[in-house]
């Protein structure tokens, strides 16, 4: 199966994560923030990346996203981003005029199945 | 204010001084052409020489005041000099109009009037009070060519074929002379004086309407920038709290629904059960920080009653509190508090937030037998408490952030991933609202000294911090 890195800070989302992917038989991999994140890609080379706007700073993930569009072999690596900001109020705070590296698009708290299925699509899309 | 007042002013008094040096050019052409004329027209009956050099004098003196005027005393000079400048002038020209006329005929000489022509420029450029005394100047200078000339102390120069011989020694022609003058003289100073003061005082208002308006509209430039700092500063605020509420929250749920989906394998259900409910503890003391974050962002109200406690008995009690976790840690603490102090000017509670807050992070961020050092002591008309521990220590760089609200070091976060982060605006917010201060000093790897200073005498309490700016 796949091999998926997790980037958030907060544990516990990569706790209930990682169990949703395990029992699907992926491996999973886990970093607390961006620039730990970009390390691991490096480290690890995943096939999926699923990454948290909100970490260290506010939009660190936004920023990470964007470092790995610039580099030629990372950004073969899809991303999926969650957040836990689901407010359309929330909405102008996002660059809406400049390209956002990412696949997808996803809303904390996740359904076991709506995120399998969403890890899913991204990896066949590759393959 | 006046300050500022002055430039346009003394800009004003500049131009004047060198308007009547421009002006005078013209008058010495014409009392050359005078001089000509009357000379022609009388046949050669005046004391040429003498009036040639009056006229003379007249364009020395003229060049040196040009010099001053453009070259020595420019519109950024103090606004004495100028004045002295332009009395300087005209009383120049008083003395050189009595000479002129002496050398002329006197009292013949119709020219007198001119006096009151200097008084009149004189009065229009200065002050009241400056055109008084070119009044008085101009009527004692002709009265006293009159009084002299009658009286033989003066030699006396008809104007031959222009008027009678003998006249300047009539007593009523020369009382009937010297009354007009004088008369005419203070006349116009009085009436020119006040007219161009009015207009002056006019002038001063407006330019003052428009520096304060000048002033409001920097004023309300700044204030609208602080308000958009507020503003931002509001916004962060609000998308971390969202951020801060939301993520316990749906890490509980994402648990629950694991365990519900059957995704949770049961050796590890006990685990994951305690590592929700541990979210579920995070969540309340968040919300019970955040009620008391909100609860300092409240207006006091103005008849609210001052309140004081006893800073001392509220420290220990919460000493007592921490026993057991500073007995866990094997720390070792040290009080040194002053005896008899006066009652601290704040409320029991917002007392006890202060020592929790400083001495839970104490107790957090300092290693197994380490030691904490709390002191409390008048410093003046100052109260003066502050936690020392031999902890993990802070970085300068986030000295400045650690109060903002949910502000939290990563070495804070490695230690302790359990904290809202709101500990130490609270404090913070809650010693500003009261006129204090806050201190800090740290050294990385050796401890942090976290510290307060209340006013004693109770003061009037400001309006609270903005949030995020805590």
């Amino acid at each position: 199966m796949a091999k998926i890195l997790i980037v958030d800070d907060d544990p516990d989302f990569v706790e209930t994560t990682r169990l949703v992917l395990e029992s699907a038989g992926h491996t999973v991999v886990s970093a607390a923030d961006g620039d730990e994140g970009l390390r691991m890609v490096a480290q690890e080379k995943p096939d999926l990346v699923i990454l948290d706007i909100i970490m260290k700073t506010v939009l660190d993930g936004l920023h990470m996203s964007r470092q790995m569009a610039e580099d030629p072999e990372k950004r073969q690596i899809p991303i999926l981003m969650v957040t836990s900001i689901a407010n359309t109020d929330y909405a102008a705070l996002f660059p809406t005029d400049e390209y956002i590296h990412i696949n997808g698009f996803i809303s904390k708290p996740i359904s076991p199945q709506d995120l399998l299925a969403r890890t899913e699509a991204l990896l066949d899309r590759r393959a | 204010m006046s300050e500022l007042l002055h430039i346009p002013v003394n800009r004003e008094l500049s131009e004047r001084a060198r308007w009547l040096v421009s002006l005078r050019w013209i008058v010495l052409a014409l009392a050359a052409a005078m001089i000509l004329a009357a000379n022609w027209w009388l046949g050669n009956i005046l004391p040429a020489k003498a009036l040639w050099a009056t006229v003379a004098a007249m364009a020395v003196y003229n060049g040196i005041f040009w010099v001053v005027a453009h070259r020595l005393i420019g519109p950024g000079a103090p606004y004495q000099l100028h004045e002295i400048l332009l009395h300087a002038q005209i009383l120049a020209d008083l003395v050189a109009l009595t000479v002129l006329l002496h050398y002329s005929g006197g009292l013949e000489n119709p020219f007198s009037t001119y006096y009151v022509l200097l008084v009149a420029v004189g009065s229009v450029l200065m002050t009241k009070r400056a055109s008084l005394l070119y009044a008085a100047v101009a009527s004692i200078l002709w009265v006293g060519l009159l009084v002299a000339e009658a009286t033989g102390f003066l030699p006396h120069y008809n104007l031959v074929g222009f008027r009678l011989p003998m006249r300047y020694r009539e007593v009523g022609h020369i009382l009937a002379e010297s009354f007009v003058l004088v008369t005419a003289n203070f006349g116009v100073s009085f009436l020119s004086a006040d007219v161009s003061e009015r207009l002056r005082e006019g002038e001063r208002q407006l330019y003052e309407a428009n520096v304060s308006c000048e002033l409001r509209s920097e004023e309300l430039a700044r204030l609208n920038e602080r308000l958009r700092e507020l503003d931002n500063s509001r916004s962060d605020f609000i998308r971390l709290v969202t951020h801060e509420l939301r993520a316990p929250v749906a890490a509980i749920q994402s648990y629950l629904r694991l365990i519900l989906d059957g995704y949770v394998p049961p050796e590890r259900l006990q685990e994951i059960v305690s590592k929700a409910e541990q979210r579920a503890r995070d969540q309340l003391d968040l919300i019970s920080d955040l009620l008391d974050f909100a609860h300092l962002q409240d207006v006091p109200s103005a008849q609210a009653k001052p309140e004081f406690t006893d800073a001392a008995k509220v420290l220990s009690d919460v000493l007592d509190m921490f026993q057991a976790r500073i007995e866990d840690k094997k720390l070792n603490v040290h009080t040194r508090v002053e005896e008899g102090l006066p009652q601290a000017p704040l409320s029991t509670e917002h007392m006890k937030q202060i020592w929790i807050n400083l001495i839970s992070n104490a107790i957090k961020y300092t290693p197994e037998g380490g030691s904490i050092t709390v002191e409390l002591r008048r410093e003046g008309d100052h109260l003066y408490g502050a936690v020392s521990d031999t902890g993990i220590g802070i970085h300068p760089e986030e000295m400045e952030r650690i109060f903002e609200a949910f502000y939290r070091t990563e070495e804070a976060k490695a230690i302790a991933r359990h904290g809202t982060g709101l500990g130490l605006s609270i404090f913070k917010g809650i010693v500003e609202r009261y006129g204090g201060k806050v201190g800090l000093e740290s050294t990385v790897g050796k401890g942090s000294t976290f510290s307060f200073t209340l006013p004693l005498a109770p003061q009037g309490v400001p309006v609270s911090t903005a949030p995020g700016a805590g």
